[in-house]
């Protein structure tokens, strides 16, 4: 029960992130009183700047260009890819899933297999496991995991709990059936009696707190009575705290028993980027050295399901070649899990900066509604 | 494995807290109303959990916060006989 087996026989080819090149830095940050709470929260949370994405820019659009630059990289011919998933929590719309409008953009084929998955922080491992698995279940010799959020624009921007912590980021990540490739270790754990620990209440119209105009007002709410409106991005601070110090350390000993390492086996760390304060406890109870540890907290903020691409491919000049990286993702719903896994010597790309937004793929016109 | 943790009285656990969430000027006592403490926010409550796990190696949870209301409560909170 929960012990997952470990994926053999497909290995991670390449790592993309890409990241927009707006920075907003802490002490610039609207959201704080007074300059000392802004200095206050950089020095707890590590967070000196994060990257802001531009108003009409999507999740799909950051990963898009992280996975051209990857496909490109890899030199893998487009009719080739037969697997793509989206992991993300602000698609481009509701429906249809944005992998299968990526398929298209990204010009693969048909018989590419696309879906998304709704996941936040933990979106790493889940991923990995995911497209792993349906590669070798399924025979499709290569796969795609694009991981991505806009999560800033989640946040309401006066609201000191949320919005200072998060910047955009996407993500691309490339897989390929190989019989000697190393084995992927996994752990992957959820409990839905945390759901609100971080919770977007409304979306859409056919979910539990359906978006109407009293949606968009914006109210003191909860017990810390920030700004915010029922679509806005609420985190209960204390309780993800707590979660994450308490579950994170046991999951990656779970993942170091099933890979059958000790923590000095570890060449690099890379833990979901939440703040500095949960990173260093989860980092001391890991047993690994914190020398091994990988951070991007300093510029680019907590960069939610996308921080552990956007980690490795910011430390390429650090990361050993090849190297073994244990990866733990924990947060919203709540979902938390890790991953040893080897990864190659020329994996990681060099991080991507754009602003581009894609011709949206779907002309709506309310009009002709 | 945690030294200080049947060592610790309620003053020494104040002061400590006062260290960690640091308000300007804010000396903490074991009767102190903590949310009522001008400066005290939601960073405050991180901080307090992240003092509480280095000390005790226990992790309260944001409820427990919520329950308590003085620097005592959250002693208490601690220092129970765990069961």
């Amino acid at each position: 029960m929960g012990n997952l087996l470990p994926l053999r026989g497909i290995a991670l080819r390449g790592i993309a992130a890409a990241l927009p090149l707006r920075r907003e830095t802490t002490a610039e940050c609207g959201a704080f009183r007074s300059p000392e709470d802004g200095a206050r929260f950089a020095a707890a949370t590590g967070i000196e700047e994060r990257r802001i994405a531009p108003p009409e820019q999507c999740a799909s659009d950051l990963c898009a260009a992280a996975a051209e630059a990857l496909v490109e990289r890899l030199g893998w011919e487009r009719s080739s890819v037969g697997l793509l998933v989206m992991v993300t929590q602000s698609p481009d719309h509701i429906l249809p899933a944005t992998a299968i409008l990526l398929q298209h953009r990204l010009g693969l084929p048909r018989t590419c297999v696309a879906y998304d998955i709704n996941l936040g922080c933990s979106a790493f491992p889940f991923g990995l496991a995911q497209v792993a698995s349906a590669m070798g279940a399924l025979g499709i010799p290569r796969g795609l995991l694009l991981i991505g959020d806009i999560s800033s624009r989640g946040c309401n921007p006066m609201d000191p709990s949320s919005y200072p912590l998060f910047g955009d980021a996407g993500s691309a990540i490339g897989l390929e059936i190989n019989v000697s490739a190393g084995a992927m270790y996994i752990d992957l754990n959820s409990d839905g009696s945390g759901g609100a620990a971080i919770c977007s209440r409304s979306y859409g119209l056919a979910g539990r707190y359906p978006v109407s105009p009293a949606s968009l007002v914006t109210r003191e709410v909860g017990e810390d009575r920030h700004l915010r409106c029922d679509l806005n991005t609420r985190l209960s601070g204390a309780d993800i705290f707590g979660f994450s110090i308490r579950e994170a350390p046991a999951s990656i000993a779970r993942v170091l028993e099933r890979a059958g390492v000790a923590p000095a086996a570890i060449d690099h760390l890379v833990l979901h980027q939440a703040n500095k304060m949960i990173n260093d406890i989860v980092c001391r109870k890991s047993g690994i050295e914190a020398a091994k540890v990988l951070s991007s907290l300093r510029s680019f903020g907590n960069t939610g399901s996308a921080s552990i691409p956007v980690t490795l491919c910011a430390a390429l000049d650090t990361v050993r070649r090849p190297s073994r990286i244990l990866a733990c993702g924990f947060g919203v719903g709540l979902s938390w899990g890790s991953v040893v896994l080897e990864l190659p010597a020329d994996a990681l790309l060099l991080l991507v900066e754009t602003d581009a937004v894609f011709r949206p793929d779907l002309q709506l016109d309310l009009a002709d509604l | 494995m945690h030294a200080k943790e049947s060592a610790m009285t309620k003053e020494e656990f104040a002061a400590g807290l006062t260290a960690a969430v640091n308000i300007n000027g804010v000396s903490l006592l074991p009767d102190t109303v903590f949310r009522q403490v001008r400066g005290w926010d939601s960073l405050c409550s991180l901080l307090t959990i992240e003092f509480v796990d280095e000390t005790f190696g226990q992790q309260l949870s944001g409820r427990q916060i919520a329950s308590a209301t003085t620097v005592a409560d959250l002693w208490e909170l601690v220092s129970a006989p765990r069961g």
